[in-house]
């Protein structure tokens, strides 16, 4: 019993390692949690931003680890998840070693595509089990799906599975415990004399050079002229020249003829081993289709989901946040009565706690739209989503699948950014992340609040509507065009990719695991709290000893802020605000916002020391105050409508928040990107307010 | 010759060559070539958008593109600028006895799928 590696010694001792190998959609990730459970980890792979779940299988006294490869349709990697997976497979990523067996995982009622890639990965030397899963789908679509006879066929092992319900697994243990018998690595393809020739001639020189038996020299050569870049030796590179040359000379390309004749051979395999129903049920997935993705109706639902989602964001998770948000309260209190007053407690109090309540106060909006996220995309319905906006999203050279991140964005950058993983395009996801910020996010309301209040008189706009309203949606709409005119210009001159492609499958709709769902909501908080979670408390707590130090004696709150380092840098900032509008007082609560844009509202009541201790009169009071401060040198008011515009659109334009720099350094892998996003959004916002402000003042209006 | 025994062995008939994107919902065509060269070119083939395999045009998007097609059993979504690149026979290629042509498993002898809602027929 020996099990083949890609040179084609034998493994030391049996299987150690498994790969689950799979196209998208084939329920990979079912079967991954199926085998391993909660034994599971989820990880990031060393330079790219492509997930690495990894989990273990206990058979007796020994554990299997099972890697659970990023979807890919084939080895001539298209996207980061399938480079990922083809470098994993052929044992290029020093961080992760080559499988000793792969679980190609297929959709039985979708044989011929999925069979595709589990015949490259066989080409390269390692041992395949075919895990035919699905086959209660393929059932309902009038398909017979006879393991036995693929299996023949294939010479492969098979294991048929429906990975929801667990069938299958039992199989697969077994088959884990005790090995899997050899099978020899076979070129299947349906090739002309000519072209076997060619191949037999490469595979020659393959089998000499890394000393292979005929076979897997045979299924080598079939990679190497496929393009998946096996990095060949110069001997072998020379070969490959000269067998590429030969189907040159009839006018031919290697790769095509090799596509081709390997789809034409899984056509014969499929005829053999599947039987077809003589009447077809239409399927479900088509019914719902013709609703769901109807030019009225299909926009008409995704109008109404995308307003479920949104509005689940924005209410079902103020009771959480509130919640959390009243057990920093409180361990704050219980930290303020154990500790004597001092620096100790100040840390403690206003910097830690601080800042893990400012940490914490994020999960809730990230599980629940990762919940939605996760529904949407294992029902099938995220592929339809996809279809529709494409359009939209192509006219500022987006991909369809960039909507749902900018639409979470509304509610919150964070989760926005964080589920861009969903895009392929790793420069179309960029543009995605770099623009998110843009849309106006919930933390913006406080501010926007404070200032329509305070300044926006409510007069009547065309009967129906009011200013303030009106205004406050401006800042919405202000927020989208400039999100879209900025995508617009990166995908033109930074991030200038070459042909737009959208191929997306739309796989058939099922009923959504519970059980994935759960545990991807969880691995995302999870990395949330991991990875940005540090970043975001160690500036909060920098934010806090600038807001602190050096002490002041005086008891006055606002007197202490006023002369501290963070004040010190306001009043040094102003003459760089002035052209804005915006005085020294405006510049130590944008210095506070840096933090989340809503702590400009409490920093600037500190300023103006409003007392906060009932917190509606302290709005109220701030808001006179502000209506009614007047600068000491000129005798003019400091607050106009037109400061409260120009410092509104400084808002909806600027980056002013810790926790989405640290978010898209954990997504692009550096701080190249984040701090490009900062300086691009400050000098978005800085133009924007100077424009309106300038503007204004030359016409004299709100001043 | 160094081409497959299917594309050697298929004679196709359909002489009205047309571009995938000019095909209207509900057609159905035969893949002829698919044009150009590169990746995209390489993806649809490995696809499955190989010569003579059979596809149907589902539907188009709302807002006319992309386009969304039934091939070897499943469903893909193409932009026009993609499927501008794919020549189809619209007409059914004859094929070779040894190398029957599958029938997509929705084509088949059930006639139109059943709408959900008759109000919504589409176009």
């Amino acid at each position: 019993m020996t099990v083949l590696t890609p040179t084609g010694r034998p493994p030391q001792e049996g299987v150690r390692r498994v790969a689950l190998a799979g196209n998208p959609n084939s329920g990979k990730t079912t079967l991954f949690n199926a085998l391993t459970g909660l034994r599971q980890k989820v990880a990031n792979y060393p330079g790219v931003t492509v997930d690495k779940k990894v989990g273990a299988i206990r058979l007796g006294d020994r554990e299997i680890e099972v890697l659970d490869l990023p979807g890919a349709y084939s080895l001539d990697a298209r996207s980061p998840d399938e480079e990922v997976s083809r470098d994993i497979l052929l044992g290029r990523r020093a961080d992760t070693p080559p499988p000793d067996l792969v679980l190609a995982v297929v959709d039985a009622s979708n044989l011929e595509r999925n069979l595709y890639l589990p015949l490259q990965i066989a080409d390269l030397g390692l041992p395949v089990v075919i895990v035919l899963n699905m086959m209660d789908v393929a059932e309902r679509h009038g398909l017979k799906v006879d393991a036995a006879a693929l299996a023949k066929e294939l010479g492969l092992p098979v294991v048929p599975a429906v990975a929801p319900r667990g069938r299958g697994v039992a199989e697969l243990h077994a088959l884990l415990e005790e090995g899997i018998v050899a099978t020899p690595a076979i070129r299947r393809d349906l090739l002309s004399p000519d072209a076997e020739a060619a191949i037999e001639g490469l595979a020659r020189t393959v089998g000499a050079v890394r000393g292979l038996d005929e076979p897997v020299a045979q299924a080598q050569a079939t990679a190497l002229l496929t393009g998946i870049d096996l990095a060949p030796e110069p001997a072998v590179a020379e070969a490959l020249e000269h067998a590429q040359a030969r189907f040159q000379a009839v006018d031919l390309d290697a790769t095509d003829v090799l596509v081709e004749a390997r789809y034409a051979w899984l056509t014969r395999v499929q005829q053999r081993a599947v039987q077809r129903a003589e009447e077809i049920p239409p399927t479900l997935t088509e019914r719902i289709d013709q609703v769901v993705t109807h030019r009225f109706w299909g926009l008409l639902v995704f109008l109404g989901l995308m307003a479920l989602v949104f509005q689940a964001i924005m209410s079902w998770a103020t009771g959480p946040m509130d919640a959390i948000d009243g057990a920093v309260t409180g361990l704050k209190e219980l930290l303020q009565a154990h500790i004597p007053a001092g620096d100790l407690r100040a840390l403690l109090t206003d910097g830690v706690v601080a800042g893990v309540g400012g940490v914490a106060i994020f999960i809730p909006q990230i599980a629940i739209l990762f919940l939605f996220i996760g529904l949407l995309e294992d029902s099938g319905y995220m592929a339809r989503a996809a279809f529709m906006m494409d359009r939209v999203m192509r006219g500022v050279g987006l991909h369809g699948r960039s909507f749902i991140p900018l639409l979470s964005s509304f509610a919150c950058a964070i989760p926005g950014i964080m589920a861009t993983r969903t895009i392929e395009n790793r420069k179309d996801r960029l543009v995605t992340i770099l623009v998110a910020p843009l849309m106006s996010c919930s933390a913006r309301l406080p501010v926007y609040a404070l200032m329509i209040a305070a300044f926006i008189p409510a007069r009547r706009v065309w009967g129906i509507f009011t200013l303030p309203a009106l205004t406050l949606l401006a800042m919405y709409v202000t927020g989208f065009l400039a999100a879209m005119g900025m995508a617009w210009l990166f995908k033109r001159t930074l991030l200038k990719a070459e042909t737009p492609t959208f191929l997306m499958e739309l796989p058939p709709y099922r009923r959504p695991s519970l059980k994935s769902v759960g545990l991807f909501v969880w691995s995302q908080v999870q990395m949330f709290l991991k990875r940005a979670g540090t970043v975001i408390l160690a500036i909060s707590i920098c934010l806090w000893a600038l807001t602190t130090y050096p002490k002041n004696p005086s008891p006055d709150p606002g007197e202490q802020l006023r002369t501290s380092f963070a004040g010190r840098v306001g009043r040094m900032l102003e003459p760089v605000i002035r052209p804005l509008g915006f005085d020294w007082k405006i510049g130590i609560g944008l210095i506070g916002a840096t933090a989340a844009r809503e702590v400009f509202v409490s920093t600037l009541a500190t300023v103006y020391s409003v007392g906060t201790d009932d917190e509606a009169k302290a709005e109220q009071t701030l808001r006179e105050q502000i209506r009614n401060d007047v600068d000491p040198r000129t005798g003019r008011k400091v607050w106009t409508p037109l400061v409260a515009v120009s410092l509104l659109v400084y808002f909806v334009l600027a980056l002013q928040c810790m926790s989405t720099i640290a978010v898209v350094r954990r997504e692009t892998n550096g701080w190249k990107w984040p701090l490009f996003q900062l300086a691009y959004m400050t000098a978005l916002a800085y133009t924007g307010s100077l424009i309106v402000y300038q503007t204004g003042r030359w016409l004299g209006w709100g001043v | 010759m160094l081409a497959t025994k299917q594309s050697a062995s298929m004679e196709i008939t359909g002489m009205d060559e047309q571009r995938l994107s000019s095909l209207r919902p509900g057609d159905r065509a035969t893949i002829g070539r698919v044009e150009g060269s590169g990746p995209v070119r390489r993806r649809l083939l490995e696809l499955g958008l190989t010569p003579g395999t059979p596809i149907t045009l589902v539907r188009l998007a709302p807002l006319r593109d992309p386009m969304e097609i039934r091939v070897r059993g499943y469903q893909l979504c193409v932009r026009r600028a993609e499927a501008e690149a794919v020549w189809v026979q619209a007409e059914v290629t004859v094929p070779a006895p040894d190398v029957a042509v599958p029938v997509p498993a929705l084509a088949g002898a059930g006639g139109a799928p059943r709408p959900l809602l008759r109000l919504f027929r589409p176009r």
